[in-house]
C-alpha cells in the first residue's frame, strides 16, 4: 500500500460512523466489541478476552444531531450529544458494552444515561483512580482491572489466562512503540509528515485490531521516510487540551497550512497514555497497574499533587523542540480549561509563548483560527515571542 | 349593521397580525402589517387592516346572497379589492410626497430644493403612473407592505432621473429614509368608505360590471357601514407587554400558537413555530393547551431573520430564498452554528463555486436541524404535528423538516395552514372569547347570588 491508499483507508474508518469494520471483524472472528470512550482505558484486557476494542471519539463533524440535544444543558461540550445520538441511532448497537472512564462529571453521567437507555448491554464506568499510592489507588485500579476483564470474558465466553494477557501486552507495546517512533520522526521531519495524516492514522488505531494497526504503522513509517519534501518556514508547535473530544479533520488542517508545524499534541490520547513498555515479566495486571500509577502521562483528567503543573508540557515542548504552544481546546471542556490558566503560567514562566482557541467535534468555520495561528506563527517567526 | 366580534393580536419583531373572529368562531378579517420601530401604530394598523380585511368577508357574503351577484363574484371582488387596495396605496403615496417636499425644506438648502423639488414631482409621478400597474387583480406584488413597494419604485425612479450623480442620489434617498418613516408612523387604512367608493365607481366603470352598478353600490355600502363591536381584545407576541392592554388581556405566544394550532387543527399535539427571531417546539394536549415547550435559548440563528440576512447576503428577496434552494440537487453541508459566520461560510462557498440553490439547501436544512433539536427537547414529535410561523411559508424549510422528521421519528401528518402566519393571533382571538365568556358567567353568577342573597335577606 502507498501512502495515499494507506490514508485513504484510515479515513474511511475515521467517517464510517456506522462502523463497519467492527461489524466485518465480528462476523469473521464471531468475537465480541467493546466500546470505550476518551481517554484511556488499559485495552490489553479486553483484547485479552477475546473482544475488538473500540474507541468512540464521538460523531465528529459529519454526524446531525437529532435528539441528542435533548439529553443535555445547552452550557456543555458536544461529544456525550454525538455519542449519545448515535447510540439511540442505533449505530453503537454493534459494541456489546460500553466503557466510560473517568474524565469528567459529563462522561460519568453519559455512563448512567446508557445504563438507563441501555439495560441489556455491559455499561461500566471505569473510575481511573486519581490516587498514585500502589497500596490505595493502586489496589483499588486492580480491582477495577479485574471487575472488567471478567465481564468481558463472560460476554466472549473466554477464560483469560496470564499467557493470554501478557500476550496481549505484547502486542499492545509493539503498537505503542510504533506510534511512539512515528511521534519521533514527525518531530524530526514534521514537513514530511502532516498532522493530519497522523490524526488519521491515529484514529485508525481506535478501530482497527492492535497488530493490524501496528502493520499498517510500520507500512506508513517505510513510505513515508521516501518522500522528498523541503522544509517550509514554519514554526513548529505542540498542541494541548484536545484529548477528549475531537477537533475535526478540517481544523487540524487549517493549523497546519497556516504556517505550523504540529510536533506534538495529546489528541487520541489514549494510545499515548502508557509512555513505557508495560512490563510483561510478572504478574500481567500488576504490569498495568503499574503502568498506570507510574508510567502515564500528566494530563487535565489526572490529579497529580506530587508533580508541578506544567512540568510535563514544558519538557514535550523541549524535547519536541516546539516553538510554542496551542491551546487547542473543546468548548465547555472543564478539565482542559480549567487547567489551561495553570499551565500557561507555568509556559510563562519558561518563557514558551502560547495562543488559544475553543472549538467543538462540528466547528464548520476555520478562517478565525486559521488568522489566530497565523499570526503566532509569524509573530515567532519574526521576533521569537508573542 | 353592529357586528359583535373577539380581536387577537400578536406582536411579532418582523410583523404584527391581528385576527378578528365573529361570535361562531369563525375567522372574518385577518390584517398583517410589518412591526416598524413604532408598536402602537404597528398594532393599530394590523387591526385596521383586519377590520378591512373583515368588512370584505361581510362584502363576500352579501355578494354571495345575491343571486346575480354569486354569478360574477369570482371576477368581480378581485377587482373590488385591488381597486381598494389601490386608494389606499394612492393615499399613502399622496403623504410620501408631502412628507419628502418638508424634509427637502428643512435642509434649507436652495440649491439642492431647485433641484430636489421639480425632481420628486417627476418621482411621484412615475410611481402612481406604475401603480396602476401593481394594482390589478392576479398581480403578485413582491411585498404586501407599502415600504417595501414605494421604496423599490422610489429608488428605481430616482437612480435613473439623477443620472451618475451619486451625491445627488444618497441624498435623495436620505429623504426618502426620514419620510418614509413619518409615512409609516400614521395610519391611512381608516378610510374604509372612501376607499371602497372609489374602488366601487372604478369599478362598476367597467364594461363587465356596468348593467350591476346599483347592486354593486348597495353591497359596498352594506360592508363600509357595519360597525364592529369589539367585546374582548387579547394581545401575544414579542412586543406584548408595549401592547396598551391591562393584563389580563394579554397572553403568552406560547400559549397563543398551542391554541391557534389547535383550532386550526384539533388533532395537533406537536406544534412547531419558526418566526423571526424565535423558534418554539411547543406539546398540547386535546383542548390545545400547552403541556411542554421549548425555547432557542442563547441564540436566534435559525429564525426567521436568518433567511433575512442570508437574502441581503445573496441580494435576494427573502420569498425568493425557499423556491431557489429547491432546485437544489446536492445539500452543501453549513457548519456554522452563528448567522454571522454562516454568511462568511456562504461567500467562502460561493467563490469557491458551488452553487447558490446547493448552498441555500444547505442552509435551510441546518435551520430545520436546530429546530429538530428543540424538538426533541420539548419531548418529540407526534401525530399530528403542524409546523407555523413565517418560515412556514418556505417551501424548502418544509421540505427539509418533512424528510427529517420522517427520517428520525417516521411517517407523521405535517400540518400546514396557508394562515399559518396568524396562528398566534388567532389563539389570542379564542383567548379572547374564553375571557369574554368567562366574565359573563361571573357577572351572571353575581347576578345571582346577589339575588339569592336579597331573597335571604327578605325571607
Amino acid at each position: 500500500m502507498g501512502i495515499d491508499e494507506i490514508i485513504k483507508k484510515c479515513e474511511h474508518l475515521y467517517n464510517d460512523l456506522d462502523f463497519g469494520y467492527v461489524k466485518a471483524w465480528k462476523e469473521k472472528t464471531g468475537g465480541k466489541a467493546i466500546g470505550y470512550m476518551p481517554v484511556y482505558i488499559p485495552q490489553e484486557i479486553i483484547h485479552a478476552a477475546g473482544a475488538l476494542p473500540v474507541g468512540i471519539m464521538g460523531g465528529g463533524s459529519n454526524l446531525e444531531i437529532i435528539k441528542g440535544d435533548a439529553y443535555f444543558q445547552s452550557y456543555i461540550c458536544h461529544i456525550p450529544r454525538s455519542t449519545i445520538e448515535m447510540g439511540i441511532s442505533g449505530k453503537l448497537d454493534v459494541m456489546d458494552g460500553m466503557i466510560f472512564p473517568a474524565i469528567c462529571d459529563v462522561i460519568r453521567n453519559l455512563s448512567g444515561m446508557w445504563q438507563m437507555l441501555f439495560k441489556n448491554k455491559y455499561v461500566k464506568y471505569l473510575d481511573l483512580p486519581q490516587n498514585f499510592d500502589p497500596e490505595i489507588g493502586g489496589a483499588f485500579y486492580r480491582y477495577e482491572i479485574e471487575d472488567i476483564l471478567s465481564h468481558v470474558s463472560q460476554i466472549t465466553g473466554k477464560k483469560v489466562s496470564p499467557e493470554d494477557l501478557k500476550h496481549s501486552i505484547t502486542l499492545y507495546n509493539e503498537n505503542r512503540k510504533a506510534i511512539k517512533s512515528l511521534y519521533d520522526l514527525r518531530a524530526e521531519v514534521p514537513h514530511k509528515i502532516p498532522t493530519s495524516e497522523v490524526y488519521l492514522l491515529l484514529r485508525a488505531g481506535n478501530i482497527l485490531e492492535v497488530t493490524e494497526h501496528t502493520a499498517l504503522m510500520a507500512q506508513y513509517m517505510t513510505e513515508v521516510k521516501k518522500r522528498d519534501i523541503k522544509p517550509q518556514d514554519n514554526i513548529k508547535v505542540a498542541i494541548n487540551g484536545a484529548f477528549c473530544e475531537q477537533p475535526p479533520l478540517g481544523l487540524i488542517k487549517a493549523l497546519e497550512s497556516s504556517g505550523c508545524y504540529i510536533v506534538e499534541d495529546d489528541w487520541v490520547l489514549g494510545v499515548r497514555y502508557i509512555q513505557e513498555p508495560v512490563a510483561t515479566n510478572k504478574d500481567p495486571i500488576s504490569g498495568l497497574v503499574d503502568a498506570y500509577l507510574t508510567k502515564s502521562v500528566s494530563t487535565a483528567s489526572k490529579y497529580e499533587d506530587k508533580k508541578e503543573k506544567g512540568e510535563y508540557l514544558i519538557n514535550s515542548v523541549k524535547e519536541t523542540g516546539a516553538e510554542g504552544v496551542i491551546f487547542c481546546m473543546p468548548s465547555f471542556c472543564d478539565p482542559a480549561l480549567l487547567e489551561r490558566p495553570m499551565l500557561a503560567a507555568a509556559l510563562t514562566k519558561a518563557g514558551i509563548s502560547y495562543t488559544s482557541f475553543k472549538y467543538a467535534e462540528n466547528t464548520g468555520q476555520f478562517r478565525t483560527f486559521k488568522e489566530q495561528t497565523g499570526t503566532f506563527a509569524d509573530s515567532i517567526k519574526l521576533w521569537g515571542g508573542v | 349593521m353592529k357586528l359583535d366580534c373577539f380581536v387577537g393580536i400578536d406582536l411579532g419583531s418582523t410583523t404584527t397580525k391581528s385576527i378578528y373572529l365573529d361570535e361562531n368562531e369563525n375567522i372574518i378579517g385577518r390584517g398583517i402589517t410589518n412591526s416598524r420601530s413604532n408598536y402602537d401604530i404597528a398594532c393599530q394598523v394590523a387591526k385596521e387592516e383586519a377590520e378591512i380585511s373583515s368588512r370584505f368577508t361581510l362584502l363576500e357574503r352579501k355578494l354571495e346572497a345575491d343571486a346575480t351577484l354569486a354569478a360574477i363574484k369570482g371576477t368581480l371582488l378581485p377587482w373590488l379589492t385591488s381597486k381598494y387596495r389601490h386608494a389606499n396605496h394612492l393615499t399613502q403615496l399622496n403623504a410620501l410626497k408631502l412628507e419628502c417636499a418638508n424634509e427637502v425644506a428643512k435642509r434649507d438648502d436652495n440649491e439642492f430644493s431647485a433641484v430636489a423639488v421639480p425632481m420628486l414631482d417627476d418621482v411621484f409621478k412615475i410611481l402612481e403612473a406604475e401603480s396602476q400597474d401593481l394594482f390589478r387583480p392576479n398581480v403578485g406584488a413582491r411585498s404586501d407592505f407599502f415600504r417595501d413597494i414605494a421604496a423599490s419604485g422610489f429608488l428605481q425612479a430616482v437612480e435613473k432621473l439623477v443620472q451618475n450623480n451619486p451625491k445627488l442620489l444618497d441624498r435623495m434617498i436620505g429623504i426618502f429614509d426620514k419620510a418614509i418613516l413619518v409615512v409609516e408612523g400614521k395610519s391611512y387604512a381608516n378610510a374604509f368608505s372612501q376607499y371602497i367608493k372609489y374602488a366601487t365607481e372604478e369599478t362598476v366603470a367597467l364594461p363587465q360590471f356596468k348593467s350591476f352598478a346599483g347592486q354593486i353600490r348597495e353591497a359596498t355600502n352594506y360592508a363600509a357601514n357595519v360597525t364592529f363591536n369589539a367585546l374582548n381584545t387579547i394581545g401575544t407576541g414579542y412586543g406584548r407587554q408595549r401592547l396598551p392592554f391591562p393584563k389580563e388581556q394579554i397572553r403568552s405566544e406560547i400559549l397563543c400558537h398551542g391554541l391557534g394550532a389547535h383550532y386550526m387543527f384539533p388533532k395537533t399535539t406537536t406544534v412547531l413555530d419558526i418566526g423571526g427571531q424565535d423558534t418554539k417546539a411547543i406539546q398540547i394536549d386535546g383542548r390545545g393547551i400547552v403541556t411542554n415547550f421549548q425555547m432557542n435559548d442563547r441564540c436566534a440563528a435559525g429564525c426567521g431573520r436568518y433567511l433575512g440576512y442570508i437574502a441581503d447576503e445573496m441580494n435576494m428577496g427573502v420569498h425568493e430564498l425557499g423556491p431557489l434552494a429547491q432546485k437544489s440537487t446536492l445539500s452543501v453541508k453549513i457548519n456554522s452554528t452563528c448567522t454571522v459566520f454562516a454568511g462568511t461560510e456562504l461567500r467562502e462557498r460561493l467563490s469557491m463555486g458551488e452553487k447558490r440553490e446547493d448552498i441555500l439547501a444547505g442552509l435551510h436544512r441546518s435551520m430545520i436541524l436546530r429546530a429538530m433539536s428543540l424538538l426533541a427537547r420539548s419531548g418529540g414529535i407526534f401525530d399530528e404535528f403542524t409546523f407555523t410561523g413565517g418560515v412556514a411559508k418556505n417551501p424548502a424549510a418544509v421540505a427539509a423538516l418533512k424528510k427529517l422528521v420522517e427520517e428520525n421519528y417516521g411517517e407523521r401528518v405535517l400540518n400546514i395552514s396557508p394562515d399559518s402566519i396568524f396562528t398566534g393571533a388567532l389563539g389570542a382571538a379564542i383567548f379572547a372569547k374564553r375571557g369574554y365568556l368567562n366574565e359573563m358567567e361571573k357577572i351572571n353568577l353575581e347576578a345571582i347570588s346577589k339575588k339569592e342573597q336579597k331573597q335571604m335577606d327578605a325571607f
